[in-house]
Parts: C-alpha cells; sequence; structure tokens
C-alpha cells in the first residue's frame, strides 16, 4: 500500500478514537512514573527506609 | 553526630511562608462557606438543567455554545498562566520568576477541570462523552481536542507535584503540631523525599526537561482548542489566524490572573518581603508585550476578514463593530487594551494596586473576547438562509449564569483550600541556601522503621 494512502485511511477510518487519547495518555503515565522514581533514588538506601511505611 | 534527617533549604522567610498553612483565620472559613454556598448554587441549577433539559437555558437552535464554552475556553486560557511563568520562564532563566511559580502552577491546575467540566455541562446528555472514546472519529478535532487536554491537565499535575515535592516534605518534618491525618497526608506525598543532593539535582534536570515538553503542551492544546472553531467553516473562525490569537489571548489572561493572585496574597498573608514590588514590575512589563501583541492579533484579524468584504464575513463583523454585540465589543477593546495600556505606562510602575485593576479590566475584557468570538458567528452562521423567524438570538438564562458563578466560586475554593494545606510560593526554590551548601550528617544504619522521633 502507498504510504499516502496509509495516512489517509488512518484519518479517515472510523474510530475508535480512545485508542489515541489512552494511547498518548498512558505512555506519559509511564514516563512520568518512571521519572519520578528516578529522582527519588537519588537517596541513601538507609535514609529511604526510615520513611517507608509499616 | 547529629542524627540524619531530610534536609531542607535555609529560607529566612520560611515562617512567613508556612503562616497561611498553620492556622486558618476566622474570615477564611466564612470565605469558604460563601464559595460553598455559591457551588450550591451552581449544583441546583445544573440539577435543573439536568431534570429539564437545556431548554431551561438559552441555547437554541443554531446558538449551540454560549456562555458554557465562553467558559470553557477562557478557564483553558487561565490555565495557560502557571506553565507559562514557570516553563517558558524557567527555559529563559529568568531568576525572578520562583516566588510566583507555585501561584501560578495552581492557577493551572485549578482551572483546567473547571474548563473540562464546561464542555460536560454544556452537553444535554453529559454521558455521551464516552461515545468519542468509544466511536470518535480519528479526524475529529473534538477528539483532538480531548487527547491534548487530558496530556495537559495530566502533564501540569506531574509537574506541579514535582515542584511541590521538596515543599511536602517540609511540611511532613516542620508541621508536628498539625492534626495527625495531616501529618500523614504530607508523609504519604511526601513520598520519602529525603532532599539529598542528588534528589535535588535530578528534580531540577526533570523539571528542565518538563518546561520544555510544557511549552510545546501550551501552545498545542490552545491551538486545538483554537481549531475546535477553525476546522469549521463558519465566518469569524475558519481563518488560520485563529490558533496564535487564542494562544496569546491565553497567556495574556493567564499572566492577569497570576498578578490578581499574587497581590491578594501578599495582602492578606503579610507577604511584602517574600513577593516585593520588582515582581509585579517584571510582570507588568511582560503585560505591555502581551497587550501590543493582543491589539496586533486583533487588527490583523479583522483587517484580513473585512478586506475582502466577504458575503458571509461582513454580517459577523457588522454584529460585532456596529450591531447587538457592539456594546459587549467596544467594552472588550477598551477593557483589555486601551485602560491596561495607559495604566501600564503611566501608573502600574511601583503601585500594586493599579497593577491589579488593570488585570481585573483584562481578565473581564478577555471573558468577553471568549463570548464575542463565539456566539455573534453562531447568531449569523454561513447557511444565514436558514434562519427562520425568531433565530438567532441568545440571552443567557439565570441557569447558566448561576453555573458560570458557581465554576469561579469552585476555582477559588480549590485554591483557597489549598492555599490552607501547602505553602503557596516555593519554600526551596526561593531558599538562599542550596542543597549543595551544606548536607546533613548521616548516621550510620539503624533499624527504624516508620518513624521519626529519633529525628
Amino acid at each position: 500500500m502507498h504510504i499516502g494512502e496509509l495516512i489517509s485511511a488512518f484519518f479517515t477510518s472510523d474510530g475508535p478514537g480512545g485508542v489515541v487519547v489512552i494511547t498518548v495518555v498512558g505512555l506519559a503515565a509511564g514516563i512520568y512514573f518512571w521519572l519520578i522514581r528516578w529522582i527519588l533514588r537519588g537517596s541513601e538506601p538507609e535514609e529511604k527506609e526510615r520513611y517507608r511505611f509499616k | 553526630m547529629r542524627p540524619a534527617t531530610s534536609y531542607h533549604p535555609q529560607n529566612k522567610n520560611e515562617a512567613v511562608i508556612l503562616a497561611p498553612v498553620r492556622r486558618v483565620t476566622f474570615e477564611e472559613r466564612w470565605l469558604w462557606a460563601i464559595l460553598l454556598g455559591l457551588m450550591g448554587l451552581g449544583a441546583y441549577a445544573y440539577l435543573t438543567q439536568w431534570n429539564s433539559g437545556l431548554g431551561v437555558t438559552g441555547l437554541n437552535r443554531p446558538v449551540y455554545w454560549g456562555i458554557y464554552i465562553t467558559n470553557f475556553v477562557f478557564f483553558i486560557g487561565l490555565a495557560h498562566s502557571g506553565t507559562f511563568i514557570s516553563a517558558i520562564l524557567r527555559l529563559a532563566g529568568a531568576g525572578w520568576r520562583k516566588p510566583l511559580t507555585r501561584a501560578a502552577e495552581a492557577i493551572t491546575l485549578f482551572s483546567l477541570p473547571f474548563g473540562v467540566g464546561s464542555i460536560l455541562i454544556d452537553m444535554g446528555r453529559p454521558d455521551r462523552v464516552l461515545n468519542i472514546m468509544f466511536y470518535g472519529r480519528f479526524q475529529s478535532p473534538l477528539l483532538w481536542d480531548i487527547t491534548a487536554v487530558s496530556l495537559y491537565l495530566f502533564s501540569s499535575i506531574v509537574f506541579f507535584y514535582l515542584s511541590l515535592l521538596p515543599d511536602i516534605a517540609l511540611c511532613r518534618d516542620r508541621l508536628t503540631e498539625a492534626p495527625a491525618w495531616q501529618q500523614k497526608m504530607y508523609k504519604i506525598l511526601a513520598l520519602g523525599w529525603m532532599g539529598r543532593p542528588e534528589q535535588f539535582e535530578r528534580l531540577e534536570r526533570v523539571l528542565d526537561g518538563m518546561a520544555i515538553f510544557m511549552t510545546l503542551l501550551v501552545v498545542t492544546v490552545h491551538t486545538v482548542v483554537s481549531w475546535v472553531f477553525g476546522m469549521t467553516v463558519e465566518p469569524g473562525w475558519h481563518t488560520a489566524l485563529i490558533g496564535p490569537f487564542f494562544l496569546v489571548g491565553a497567556i495574556f489572561s493567564g499572566t492577569a490572573a497570576v498578578v490578581i493572585v499574587l497581590a491578594i496574597l501578599r495582602r492578606v498573608y503579610h507577604m511584602e518581603n517574600v513577593l516585593p514590588v520588582s515582581l509585579f514590575n517584571s510582570l507588568r512589563k511582560l503585560l505591555i508585550v502581551f497587550t501590543v501583541a493582543w491589539l496586533y492579533m486583533m487588527i490583523a484579524e479583522f483587517l484580513t476578514a473585512s478586506y475582502g468584504g466577504l458575503a458571509d464575513e461582513m454580517p459577523v463583523i457588522w454584529q460585532k463593530f456596529t450591531g447587538d454585540f457592539a456594546g459587549l465589543f467596544w467594552t472588550m477593546a477598551l477593557a483589555v487594551f486601551v485602560f491596561p495600556i495607559l495604566i501600564f505606562v503611566f501608573l502600574g510602575k511601583d503601585h500594586i494596586g493599579w497593577m491589579v485593576t488593570a488585570c481585573v479590566l483584562i481578565n473581564i475584557g478577555m471573558w468577553i473576547e471568549r463570548f464575542v468570538v463565539i456566539v455573534p458567528t453562531e447568531t449569523r452562521p454561513r447557511l444565514v438562509s436558514t434562519l427562520m423567524e425568531g433565530m438567532g438570538n441568545y440571552t443567557p438564562s439565570w441557569v447558566e449564569i448561576a453555573i458560570t458563578v458557581s465554576l469561579f466560586a469552585g476555582l477559588t475554593l480549590l485554591y483557597v483550600v489549598f492555599t490552607r494545606f501547602f505553602p503557596i510560593v516555593p519554600i526551596w526554590e526561593t531558599a538562599e541556601e542550596t542543597a549543595e551548601t551544606e548536607l546533613p550528617p548521616v548516621e550510620p544504619r539503624r533499624k527504624v522503621f516508620g518513624t521519626r522521633q529519633s529525628l
């Protein structure tokens, strides 16, 4: 299939549009979750334990 | 050796910034009650609409979008203040922005839900919003709108939360007199933040990276919002300029809203040292640029549309200049451009009262501007011949007005409640001493879990 037709098919076919919303927001959620974990890993292991919940 | 503890950069204004969190005044409780009352009025109005349908509003054929959609565009625009102040000025390296970042970001965070909510309120059957998830077509601007606004809301929450994280940890450690549930809330939200230099370094790096992304989102979101109008072939809307026009207006009204909020915080919480007059002078310069940019957009828009004298465009333009909407249009021109530019240039320097006056005018004017963009086109649509006797008029009903008032009350209430529980000025960002200047000694590992008695 011609690449132009493929792109055209993407935009002219029916939904579900929710796939776009869920993909974009879900991808962002994954990236943000990883970034927050990466920031918090900056503390010493024994210090993290001090604030851990029982 | 001093026991290991979470590190917080020294800030000489810490007590002043934390004061609103430590106690709630009698006046504040009254304010909460009044705002809740207004929200209750809005809830009653919405229940009336829910039970009786959109017939209780002034909406009619072909004016399907009235002040609900005006509110939608206005709130989304207001929401750009935080990202502009925090992200764009962060990228520009403007150090003066630091005391006002959180106040601005909070406007973003609390405006967006009301913007999104305005669309749901505008729908006769709000449950059908799910149709766009299940059956939405990829070429629909409404689908792009939902995608962009959802991502913006989600990213704004994360951006806001990350910059708040060190201060939540500070509340966790300092506000030991707070109720147990409040302390537990700080403890959960702080995610075990210790304030180590490496954490601060990573946080700054992530915030810098997110600032670039958020800047792109600001442009995307408001452009896509404008395309909900621009992608139709209606006169007054179908113009390539509508994207940048909406964007400039959004940043303009958002920045003006920040000035109003800062002035109130400064006065009510005695933050004269934290929010100095020089801060307002810096914002004044920005606002002068935005005022002129907005005028440029207005002239470009109307000159281009009217020069060709197109049959569809002219009735809408004359409606605004001399017709039914002339009063609103010229009030808007005075409130958004004429008075503010005179105030900013001649009176605003070193005078917060005049700055607030101008910014209140700008926000009233920008709300009217959204109304004047939306409604005149609907009353004189392209297929004007399809209008029958009595069509083409719009007057908001009490239901719409009550719901609009309640939305603004809700925004204010969220803001006030947030100020009660979290520092509205970033303590760590405005600290004189950074994490690199003094490191807390760390004691050897001990088996003390879930307690801070030894700290």
